[in-house]
């Protein structure tokens, strides 16, 4: 017995180990313009029971203003964030697991008709951040390595894809810091200055201080940005003082970053609030609170009544916007589009994936954030609600939202995997 | 005329009373239901409803921090899935009991506030340990 243990131990072991190392070769191949001989990725069926069911009992549930429509765009398992092509109908989603998927509507009829996995050559860990360039490139963020795909809207359709890591595996954060949970990253290109901006969440409720200065300077808990290409990678933090952001976005009229952040657990049902945040301005001194504020104005039970260090004090950056506690916060994006009001336009929509840590469930939602002409926050308030049942449970929990190629916006669910569209209809 | 209008306010206040009543009745409830792969949609935990009021009471119990971090110690250390959720020492597990105990049989004796102290120490060593 004791034998078979040691075997099959050693089995799993290696087969892990072959398996990293299989795919790292990949990535080699593929970064060379050589092909890797893997078949053809999953194909998810979209015509299916599980799609009529969810356009059967989830759509009707959803309430929206007026004049808004929401449809089925793709059925795509742990859907997380999105990324948008820009010469094709394709969108890119970034899932908790090992894949990245594809979901293409090929006939021009606002739905997927296709969804596939994208680059089943490259085994993904954890590839959640997926960002799309205006000039064509895809980048995936994963846990502890961040690939480049050069033209990827034209080799997709291939395995083998080409791919080019622009911080090797283990180059984000050091392994040591490596956890499941608070490590969704999430990416976006910055139109300023060209660079690719990296949220890494820190892998505690709360850090210790013994994770400090450490966690600022390599931006664990803080956005990072570095150059796009490979070369000299240039990096530099951007932001200290974070939770475990998972989303965030530039503002377009402005230029100014914004991202959400999921606060601290374990202070109350109802404290401390989630944030939405402004960047005040991009720098590795810059500091939104963590670990001494839990959200908002509230202080952490773990560093209630010591004093914040000067150098946090200095250049401390409120929140936005403080939402509900244990909301969850996660993807966000401006609004640029012509299809909806004018209410809307440049407007912040945000998903808010729901609480696990409450009595009284709450999220479950797509928020809308309206700025002032000052590029401030002013209102807060629900633009999709209705996936949660009136029995406390949740039909469906979104991710992220992205804006579609019309006008419209995607939304991902990652509890029932799927994608859904909101058009305006008038 | 007057049977009419006394009727219409009749009809008024009754609505009025329906609808009172039944946001009165509005329920706070939580469960657990997941998606199968033909879709449907089947309760995995049966869910446990109530009352804004109770809700309200709840929220507000002088002793409530006493049970919510209790709770939280419980969900986040005790429970199999919180448990793994964490790189825990079986060190680290003991000293959260033994604070959990002395954090719980304080708070049961009505000294609430020394409870508390004793709970939130169990629930830092909780936040200081890093996550899975």
């Amino acid at each position: 017995m004791k034998k078979i243990t040691s075997l099959l131990i050693t089995s799993v072991f290696l087969s892990f180990f072959s398996t990293v190392a299989f795919s790292d070769e990949n990535v080699k191949k593929l970064s060379n313009f050589q092909k890797t001989g893997t078949a053809p990725g999953i194909v998810i069926p979209q015509d299916t029971k599980f799609a009529d069911n969810i356009k059967k009992n989830v759509l009707p549930k959803i309430k929206m203003p007026p004049g808004f429509k929401i449809s089925l765009f793709a059925v795509v398992p742990d859907a997380r964030h999105m990324a948008v092509a820009r010469n094709k109908t394709t969108v890119w989603i970034g899932t908790r697991k090992d894949k990245v998927w594809q979901a293409t509507d090929r006939d021009m009829d606002d739905v997927a008709d296709t969804v596939e996995q994208f680059s089943p050559a490259v085994t993904f860990d954890i590839p959640n951040g997926v960002c799309f360039s205006d000039d064509g490139h895809l980048y995936i963020a994963e846990r502890n390595r961040v690939l480049w795909f050069p033209a990827a809207e034209y080799f997709m359709e291939s395995p083998d894809t080409v791919a080019i890591p622009i911080i090797d595996q283990g180059g984000l954060i050091p392994p040591e810091e490596e956890s499941y949970n608070h490590t969704a990253r999430v990416c976006a290109v910055n139109k300023a200055d060209n660079k690719l901006y990296v949220s890494m969440g820190q892998p505690f409720n709360v850090a210790g201080p013994d994770k400090y200065p450490a966690y600022d300077q390599v931006g664990i808990g803080g956005i990072i940005r570095f150059n796009r290409f490979p070369g000299e990678l240039d990096r530099e933090v951007v932001a200290i003082g974070l939770r475990n952001s998972v989303g965030h976005a530039f503002n377009p009229k402005d230029g100014t970053l914004w991202f959400t952040d999921n606060q601290v657990d374990g202070m109350g049902d109802e404290t401390p609030p989630g944030e939405i945040n402004k960047a005040c301005k991009l720098g590795s001194s810059v500091w939104y609170g963590h670990p001494y504020y839990g959200g908002g104005d509230v202080r952490t039970n773990e560093y209630k009544g010591q004093d914040i260090p000067k150098a946090y004090t200095d250049n401390y950056c409120k929140p936005q916007v403080e939402t509900i506690a244990h909301a969850a916060d996660l993807g966000m994006m401006f609004y640029t589009g012509k299809q909806f009001p004018k209410k809307y336009h440049n407007a912040i929509f945000s998903a808010q994936h729901g609480s696990w840590n409450a009595v009284k469930p709450r999220g479950a939602r797509v928020m809308v954030t309206y700025l002032d002409n000052k590029g401030n926050a002013t209102k807060h308030e629900p633009f999709l609600e209705g996936w949660m049942t009136e029995m406390g449970t949740y039909l469906g929990r979104p991710v992220d939202v992205q804006q579609y190629f019309d006008g419209s916006i995607l939304v991902s669910d990652d509890k029932a995997g799927v994608i859904y569209r909101i058009s305006y209809e008038g | 005329m007057k049977k009419i209008l006394l009727l219409v306010t009749f009809m008024f206040l009754s609505a009025f009373a329906a609808n009172a009543a039944s946001e009165g009745e509005q329920k706070i409830c939580s469960g657990l239901a997941n998606w199968t792969e033909d879709g449907d949609f089947k309760q995995v935990r049966e869910s446990k409803c109530m009352t804004e009021e109770e809700y309200n009471a709840y929220l507000s119990a002088p002793d409530y921090l006493c049970q919510y971090y209790q709770k939280s110690i419980w969900k986040e250390s005790e429970r199999a899935y919180g448990k793994k959720q964490y790189k825990y020492t079986q060190a680290d597990l003991d000293k959260i009991k033994v604070l959990k105990d002395e954090g719980k049989a304080l708070c049961d004796a009505g000294n609430l506030k020394e409870g508390e102290a004793k709970l939130v120490e169990a629930i830092k060593i909780i936040s200081h340990t890093r996550m899975n």
